[in-house]
């Protein structure tokens, strides 16, 4: 069995702030794996335990190369690195596409699993139109996954319903956090990781065309981020419990909650 | 007995000196010489057989102790000699240790006496006729003998009750053991026999020095009838068989501590209390431009310890002092450092089958080794100089380059890389209250004499933040020049190395020092003990030199230059302070911190039972803060229930850690709101009517 994971480089949305002007200050933020990434890694690191061949897919700037190695660390063969000045402004679209390059060239795989949603963008696009693109069915949310030789089990809870769904292989799988526990790894597991691992590739080197990823060709673009105040407060009571719990009820009557 | 008058008026007549075997063929004295190389012999076998089975080999032993001679054997002779000697640790204990005193010493006084017997016969009077064993010296010495012969008998008397009557559950009744007491019984009780019947054979008018021998003597003297010269020879082989069977043989059975724990005690000697030892150095590591694959830093079986770690787990006695002391262990938490040590032991001795690690053949679980606060308290006490919590931490390091480890954990090491502190909040939030507060960074204050490091708790932690808030206050008070790092401070990596992720926390130390040297940074003051053996200590071990000086230390020095003022009243009751482990058994701080709660509550202050090096841990040591263990009380609450025995209303800390886990005790207190916890600056700047920089 041969298996696709395709894991973002992404800022740590935990480090990110807007500065006292306005700005999205996303530069400084330390970069990791996409923790979402992280629990289709640790699948199929679990699946390469038992035979499948495991490489890596990742849209990046240069220094996700860094970021590929952790990703290895969970266990992979191998990863590619897709790159050039055009990152910067890739819309899912474009992302998908060049994915699909790569999945074209390395392949053909049996598998392909990514994380439901990337943290940065957070639009949950470009798994699905990875699977149009490569002609495979696609089945988002996975919070369980049977992998059988021709086929693959796949649990999806929606709501508080829980489905399976069984697909033909290939197929392209996302993956929600309920689908494991991802192992930690620690700074030597990554720094034992060979750089060698880690493949960079260009569009030309895909056989793509550098002009349709040309920022004015690109079908989105984000055009605004701003800052939203949440409006949040707290209000301490004191007194005799029986005065609180009082004024508290009234407080509440009074938001309309009771 | 058969003995002529001739010697007998001979001897009498004469002034007090030794006389060599008096009634015994020649041929015995060239025996005891036979027997003493055949005992030799045996003992050394079986001291080899005994390292062998825990994989070491006499060679690396012989290596080992070279290297300590050949660096200056001082530390290590002094450590021994107080340890060995003076018994220091093991006379803690009242019972066991007068009973290992009296036999180690009685012991060690007879064998010296028959040394002295033989360098006299067979040297000193053969070769250069000169003796030494005359006079009131041979008397004196014949006194404290007579007495070595009774503290023995006590000793081993004591040894046996303890074993056969007290019966501790760490000690077994095991028949060699039994074999090795009856023999240095018999040999001290035949000792006296024979010297009775030697002053009834050959009385001397000195016999009443040796006045046990005499006390025997009368005692037997009805008897005299029926003694010969054949059953003093006799008790005299007996006396012999016994005390080369001890000899010889004490290496097969439990006393093998004799000899194993002397030589661990040796070759430990150099290393401070909770200091951890290198894997290996990242820096020259990365530097070497070596090959990774194969570093490990902690170890997946014990077989795949080094020499000196292995022969140390061998030397432990199982005498459970570890146990008694560790505050994980008294929380009911799945811990015995004794259970722990005895298990990797016995795994190195004669390993279980199944494949795997540790954990994956049963040996040890993994909620045993996350259960350790690192606080030192066993290795404190060891007489054998086992360090359990390095130990633990080595196979915590296993378990995270496994991947091996829960999601809390990982949260916390996930946390330290993205946020730089284990509580996950925001790196540009570090320095955001004390920017408002106006206090000065290092680049707004280049050169300062101070730099001061916040640490994370005070950074993000509410209650912490007063701590922080309290010593700014005080250091502008007392005009003292300092500043801090800002918005670069972050997590110095104590949680992370404790939790075991040491390449981690070894990057993280070049990074940190890189920032403290750029800002050419000295001297370093922290009221967190944490920081304190990390930046003081563990960086030093890594070559990174910085003075470090905890709060109560600097502040304490304030005090006593007249910088800052003693406040002049204390209304908050009975005061106690808790020593932090990483400031008190681990960095030595006892007497500043005592010294400012003096200043503050005078005679109010009272001590803890448990304090100084006996203090009890917080439950917060070794990571524990960020995660859970199952347990049936929480340490916690122990250590406050202690503070409230001793009537304390107001428990003083120095310690962000401590101050967070006792004050959470303290809310939480059986029958309602408990002591006030706070730390020494706190109470400090509050009586002396400061207020707090950048209260919340």
């Amino acid at each position: 069995m041969r298996i696709l994971v395709l894991a973002k480089h992404v800022p740590d949305t935990t480090e990110i702030r807007f500065s006292p002007t306005g700005e999205l200050m996303v530069r400084q933020a330390p970069t990791k794996v996409n923790d979402y990434d992280r629990h289709a890694l640790e699948e199929a690191s679990r699946l390469r335990e038992s035979g499948a061949e495991v490489v890596i897919a990742s849209v990046g700037p240069p220094e996700a190369a860094k970021t590929m190695k952790e990703a290895l660390a969970y266990g992979a063969d191998r990863a590619v690195l897709a790159g050039g000045a055009w990152v910067a402004d890739a819309d899912p679209e474009a992302m998908a596409e060049v994915l699909a390059a790569i999945a074209r060239r390395q392949g053909p795989f049996d598998l392909v699993l990514a994380g439901d949603v990337s943290e940065d963008g957070y639009n949950a696009l470009v798994p699905g139109l990875l699977a149009a693109k490569l002609g495979t069915p696609y089945v988002r949310g996975a919070t369980a996954l049977g992998v059988g030789a021709a086929s693959v089990k796949v649990t999806r809870l929606i709501g508080d319903v829980e489905e399976e769904v069984e697909v033909a292989l290939p197929a392209v799988i996302s993956v929600t956090r309920l689908l494991n526990s991802p192992r930690v790894i620690s700074t030597m597991a990554v720094m034992k990781v060979p750089m060698s691992k880690v493949e960079t590739v260009d569009l030309g080197e895909l056989g793509l065309d550098p002009a349709a990823f040309a920022p004015g060709a690109l079908s989105t673009r984000l055009s605004a981020v701003r800052p939203v105040q949440s409006k949040r407060g707290n209000e301490m009571l004191r007194g005799e419990p029986a005065e609180i719990a009082a004024e508290l009820a009234a407080k509440l009557r009074g938001m309309g909650v009771l | 007995m058969a003995a002529s008058a001739g010697p007998r008026a001979l001897l009498a007549a004469s002034s007090p000196h030794y006389v060599y075997m008096p009634g015994l063929p020649g041929a015995f004295h060239w025996l005891i010489y036979v027997a003493l190389i055949v005992c030799l012999v045996v003992a050394a076998w079986l001291f080899n057989r005994r390292v062998r089975a825990a994989g070491v080999s006499p060679a690396e032993l012989a290596h080992g102790l070279r290297e300590i001679a050949s660096k200056g054997p001082g530390e290590a002779l002094a450590v021994v000699g107080a340890e060995v000697f003076g018994q220091r640790r093991v006379r803690r204990r009242p019972y066991a240790g007068l009973m290992h005193l009296l036999i180690f010493g009685s012991y060690g006084m007879l064998t010296l006496g028959t040394v002295l017997i033989a360098v006299q016969h067979d040297f000193t009077g053969r070769f250069f006729g000169v003796t030494f064993l005359n006079g009131n010296f041979y008397l004196v010495e014949k006194a404290l003998l007579d007495t070595a012969a009774l503290g023995l008998l006590a000793g081993v008397a004591m040894a046996a009750w303890r074993r056969l009557a007290i019966r501790p559950v760490t000690l077994g009744a095991r028949p060699t053991v039994v074999v090795a007491y009856a023999a240095l019984a018999v040999m001290a009780a035949t000792g006296l026999l024979l010297e009775a019947m030697r002053e009834l054979a050959y009385p001397v008018s000195w016999s009443h020095w040796t006045y046990a021998g005499h006390l025997v003597a009368l005692a037997i003297t009805p008897l005299v009838g029926r003694l010969n010269l054949g059953a003093y020879q006799a008790t005299w082989v007996v006396h012999v068989i016994a005390a080369f069977t001890f000899m010889g043989g004490a290496l097969a059975t439990a006393l093998d501590h004799v000899v194993l724990v002397p030589l661990n005690i040796a070759l430990q000697s150099s290393r401070a209390p909770g200091e951890l030892r290198l894997p290996f150095n990242l820096a020259e590591l990365l530097e070497s431009g070596g090959d990774l694959e194969g570093v490990s830093s902690g170890f997946a079986n014990p077989s795949e310890l080094d020499w000196k770690r292995r022969f140390m787990l061998a030397s432990c006695v199982n005498c459970g002092r570890c146990e008694e002391v560790c505050p994980a262990n008294a929380a009911g938490r799945p811990l015995s450092p004794r259970k722990l040590v005895q298990a990797l032991k016995g795994d190195l001795l004669s390993p279980s089958d199944g494949a795997g690690d540790l954990f994956a053949r049963g040996v040890l679980d993994t909620d045993t080794v996350w259960s350790c606060l690192s606080c030192g308290a066993c290795a404190r006490e060891c007489p054998a100089f086992i360090d359990q919590p390095e130990t633990i931490v080595e196979m915590r390091r296993h378990l995270v380059e496994e991947g091996n480890v829960d999601e809390a954990k990982a949260l916390v090491l996930a946390q330290l890389e993205r946020n730089q502190n284990p509580l996950g909040l925001p790196s540009y939030q570090r320095f955001a209250r004390l920017a408002e507060a106006g206090v000065p960074t290092i680049e707004e204050n280049p050169g300062a004499e101070y730099l001061y490091w916040v640490g994370c708790m005070s950074s993000y932690d509410q209650r912490a933040w007063g701590v922080a808030g309290a010593v700014i206050s005080l250091l502008r008070l007392a005009g003292v020049d300092f500043a801090v790092l800002g918005e670069s401070e972050r997590c110095l990596g104590e949680c992370q190395r404790k939790l075991g992720d040491e390449a981690g926390f070894q990057m993280r130390s070049m990074e940190i020092a890189e920032t403290l040297r750029s800002h050419g940074v000295t001297k370093i003051v922290t009221h967190c003990p944490h920081c304190l053996v990390t930046l003081g200590r563990d960086y030093r071990s890594l070559g990174m030199e910085f003075e470090v000086v905890h709060h109560s230390e600097l502040v304490q020095s304030l005090l006593a230059q007249g910088r800052l003022p003693t406040p002049k009243s204390w209304e908050g009751g009975k005061l106690t302070y808790h020593d932090p482990c990483n400031l008190g058994r681990l960095s030595g701080v006892f007497d500043a911190p005592r010294g400012l709660a003096a200043s503050v509550a005078g005679e109010s202050f009272v001590e803890l039972e448990r304090s100084r090096e006996k203090s009890f841990c917080c439950g917060a040591g070794g990571s524990n803060y960020f995660y859970k263990v199952p347990a049936q009380e929480s340490v916690s609450g122990l250590r406050l229930g202690q503070a409230q025995a001793a009537g304390a209303s107001t428990v003083a800390t120095a310690c962000p850690f401590c101050l967070s886990m006792l004050e959470d005790a303290a809310r939480t207190a059986p029958g309602g709101q408990g002591p006030r916890v706070a730390d020494l600056a706190e109470l400090l700047a509050e009586a002396l009517g400061l207020e707090a920089t950048a209260a919340p």
